[in-house]
């Protein structure tokens, strides 16, 4: 459907090049992506790979507090980073006449970050005001928290990325040095560039900036086997809620895996617009649920498949959970009607072409196949995989993965539902 | 291997600016149809999608005494019409992968479907029914109403959202826009289905709305869909002019949407602001940028950088089509509620009495014309320019002029602007907090009102008519 040009290759120091020109807007991007996200954290010190992302802000060897910001913003552009139970990425979009602006900025903070006691303590107060903001203050923040806290034992995927107010506390300057240095390094990372410019200019650029960055020995965490879920785990919520709300998830394997694939169907099926089934059943006919949703987490080791949903005035959430154990069951047991699948294939294809057509998109993409998948070259493919999933696949998936034993589930109901129990 | 060892390369400065790219504001094709119907076309081969968006002219300040009507009517259009029942229009739309999705402002309505081209004219024929031909059946309705209450009582249970419906109350007192776009329980509860009828009736006419293409169509295809529809499209509207604002009394309250072991104030603080064809505006938008428009802004980088007192802090001028808010907004603990407002009253004086100077107004031009292409990089972006280009009449070569209008923004305008459109004796503060935890420390900006949980979001206060 469509064809991202790219061309990739290693420096001498591990650090991964991807270019991607397109020339159709004057508009470049730079995507870094660093492989390690809060997974790769001390069980005491949750949230550290989020909170240092917040301290590649903070300035480096040549770019002083607070002046990547400006930098980037004096120039017209925009930048950002985001952190994940797996990755971390720092981008910017800016005019393309100011590429090696980014470079420079990228490669500054990669090779000297400034990590001072001062700037940690007022970051640390963001991050915290951040988690207030998102999960404490907000109807139903806490509940992806919730949910991988029950459906993980051992993972790092059981504490959430932005961590816990006293592990935030407890984080000390040299703890993120030897983050730093463990995990920042040109061999544990990725840089992608799209958009307007001339690759064998950009390769000079990335060459005389980062070529000289001193690769390291990366800290590798071991793999931590979870055992499957062999029996229901359930929580009860009582917080700052209009209306009862359920949140079930369900283990499933790594993103890479065909498997993986088929849920991503699956989901599409389930709760993808108004004529999907769950939303057909049970907000449109029964009106039993006042919105619904399923979404498989792409996550790189094995991740969870999860269904949400709000339940309508007047009805309860034993009922509603019934009513969405039935549909999965259906699904299980015939599969996706052909009409179906077809109907998912063209969603799949128009979102495929809303993901690329800003140049940030198309490096995101980029750097992301490189990081998770191990392949850049996926990106022409990708679609391709989800088209080609029959329905036989999605009925065994659903059947494998989406049944009641490998199942987590929390029960949201508003405060005061429990000052009326006692 | 020996390598020739290279000279050391000189961090120290960052690296100066290339040549600039050719930046324009694109070409886009306009056409007026005899019924008084526009459309727009940009045109954009790039990508296999298109983009069309029916735009209304007016949106929820033209609710009447019904609050929500607008919102709820744009909602119910795809919920059945003379040929499709809501459950077709779903399975139809959803069937090619294509979006549909309606939004309602104050000064608009507007209904969106996205398509890949290979699914154009069922995109558009969707597009057309549900814009000319809805029903609002009854069983329709009564579903979405009740929906609607639902996710109202949801909302009220969001700082962000106690605040600024209390905000705009506050501000705007029994004008339309102290109301919610969306409705609240009672006005959406009391809705029949004849108001949806009149509702589309009075303003879905041709001479009140428009359409624009956007992606990969050309203008001979759009107006080949066009032809055949909406320039046959019979109607007149009849719309009166907003009312002025009301005035109101001027004696610096404190309002308090109380909420129950919150662990964040959700501030609001502000007073009305500017039109948004006002011939300052775009003058203001440079100065509110300076003050809190960007992450670099005086507001973010005293609350945030400087205090961490909060994730983010900003100010913005709401431009409508009479003056909406200006407002500052944060959330931050509970503890340093005052504070916050403190450094906000602070920097609103501060841009007020002192020119900025050269390089923070550099900065800021830099910052607007860089973006401009980044902020134009898809052809939907365009569109939704174009869409404010038509809705608030705005002079057709305003982007064409816009980042030469902003270099030439001088200090001296900067201050004048503020000193017109900000005023930190007249401030309304509202948040959504614990009372118990912050009031007391409150009471230096002025009386405390405090607002429960469960009432309604509008405060006991007496409105003088003007």
């Amino acid at each position: 459907m469509i064809f991202i040009e790219f061309s990739e290759l290693t420096l001498p120091n591990g650090l991964h090049v991807i270019m991607s020109p397109d020339r159709s807007a004057p508009v470049i991007a730079v995507d870094v992506w660093y492989h390690v996200g809060s997974k790769n954290e001390e069980p005491s010190r949750t949230g550290f790979a989020h909170l240092f992302e917040h301290m590649m802000f903070q300035g480096s060897a040549n770019v002083k507090k607070a002046e990547h910001m400006k930098y980037v913003e004096e120039a017209g552009g925009v930048f950002n980073g985001s952190t994940s139970h797996d990755r971390t990425n720092y981008y910017e979009a800016l005019p393309s006449n100011r590429l090696e602006l980014a470079l420079w900025l990228e490669s500054d903070r990669m090779s000297s970050l400034d990590i001072s006691r001062r700037n940690l303590d007022n970051q640390r107060d963001v991050v915290k005001e951040e988690r207030r903001f998102r999960v404490d203050n907000k109807p139903y923040g806490s509940a992806w928290e919730k949910i991988f806290a029950l459906a993980y034992r051992e993972h790092p995927y059981k504490w959430p990325v932005v961590g816990y107010l006293e592990h935030l506390d407890a984080a000390t300057v040299n703890e993120a040095r030897s983050f730093f240095r463990k995990y920042y390094l040109p061999n544990n990372a990725v840089l992608a560039i799209s958009g307007d410019f001339i690759p064998s200019e950009a390769m000079k650029l990335v060459e005389k900036y980062f070529g000289d960055i001193p690769p390291g020995v990366v800290g590798r965490s071991d793999r931590v086997a979870e055992e499957p879920l062999s029996s229901q785990a359930r929580e009860v919520v009582y917080d700052n809620v209009a209306l009862p709300a359920i949140y079930m998830a369900f283990r499933v394997p790594p993103m890479i895996s065909d498997d993986s694939n088929a849920l991503n169907l699956a989901a599409e099926i389930l709760s993808k617009g108004k004529s999907s089934r769950l939303y057909r059943k049970l907000v449109y006919e029964k009106r039993i649920a006042q919105s619904v949703g399923a979404f498989q987490l792409d996550l790189e080791d094995p991740g969870l498949f999860v269904v949400n949903a709000v339940v309508s005035a007047g009805n309860k959430l034993e009922d509603m959970e019934r009513e969405i154990r039935n549909e999965i069951r259906l699904l299980a047991e015939r599969g996706p009607r052909e009409s179906e699948l077809e109907k998912t294939r063209n969603q799949f294809s128009s979102d495929w072409v809303r993901q690329l057509t800003k140049a940030l998109g198309r490096a995101d993409n980029l750097a992301q196949f490189h990081t998770l998948y191990g392949n850049a070259g996926m990106i022409n493919r990708y679609l391709d995989r989800l088209l080609h999933v029959s329905g036989r696949q999605v009925r065994d998936v659903t059947r494998e993965y989406l049944d009641t034993d490998n199942s987590a589930v929390v029960y949201y109901y508003p405060r005061e539902n429990r000052a009326r129990k006692r | 291997m020996k390598v020739n060892r290279k000279p050391a390369l000189d961090r120290t400065k960052a690296p100066k600016p290339g040549p600039a790219g050719k930046i324009s504001f694109p070409k886009y094709f306009e056409k007026k149809y005899r019924n008084g119907f526009k459309i727009f076309v940009i045109e954009n081969h790039q990508l296999p999608i298109v983009t069309m968006g029916f735009v209304l002219k007016n949106g929820a300040a033209y609710d009447g005494d019904l609050p929500g009507l607008a919102s709820v009517t744009c909602e119910l259009l795809s919920k059945g019409t003379k040929t499709r029942s809501a459950t077709k229009i779903a399975e139809e739309i959803d069937f090619v992968g294509g979006s549909l999705s309606q939004n309602v402002s104050w000064d608009a309505g507007q209904v969106f479907v996205s398509v890949l081209k290979a699914h154009l004219q069922k995109g558009f024929d969707i597009l057309r029914d549900v814009v000319l031909n809805p029903t609002f059946p009854q069983k329709e309705a009564e579903r979405v109403k009740t929906q609607r209450i639902a996710a109202i009582r949801q909302l009220k249970a969001d700082p962000g959202y106690m605040a600024d419906t209390t905000f705009s109350s506050v501000v705007f007192g029994t004008h339309p826009y102290g109301n919610t776009i969306s409705g609240n329980e009672k006005s959406v509860n009391r809705m029949r289905r004849g108001d949806f009828s009149k509702f589309h009736n009075a303003y879905f006419t041709p001479d009140n709305s428009f359409l624009v293409f956007a992606g990969d169509i050309s203008p001979k295809e759009a107006e080949k869909y066009v032809s055949g529809s909406f320039a046959k499209w019979k109607g007149v509207c009849k719309k009166s002019p907003l009312p002025p604002l009301p005035e109101l009394p001027r004696d610096g309250h404190v309002f308090i949407a109380n909420k129950q072991g919150a662990v964040q104030s959700s501030l609001r603080v502000g007073h009305r602001g500017i039109a948004r064809s006002n011939p300052d505006y775009l003058k203001a938008f440079v100065m509110n940028t300076i003050l809190g428009g960007y992450f670099s802004s005086r507001i973010n980088m005293n609350l945030r950088e400087a205090h961490g007192y909060t994730y983010g802090g900003r100010t913005d001028f709401d431009g409508r089509i009479i003056p909406g808010a200006f407002q500052a907004s944060a959330d931050v603990r509970n503890d340093v509620t005052a504070e916050t407002i403190e450094e906000i009253v602070r920097e609103l004086k501060r841009i007020r009495e002192t020119l900025p100077s050269k390089d923070e107004l550099t900065m800021v031009k830099n910052y607007l014309t860089g973006l401009f292409p980044i902020q134009l990089e898809t052809p939907q972006q365009v569109a939704g320019r174009v869409i404010a280009l038509e809705l608030y009449d705005l002079p057709r070569n305003y982007y064409r002029d816009y980042r030469n209008n902003i270099g030439k923004v001088t200090p001296k305008d900067i201050r004048e602007v503020a000193r017109k459109y900000i005023d930190p004796d007249n401030l309304y503060v509202v948040l959504s907090g614990d009372a118990r935890k912050i009031a007391s420390k409150l009471k230096r900006f002025g009386r405390v009102e405090i607002l429960e949980e469960d009432g309604a979001a509008r405060p006991v206060q007496k409105h003088k008519q003007s």
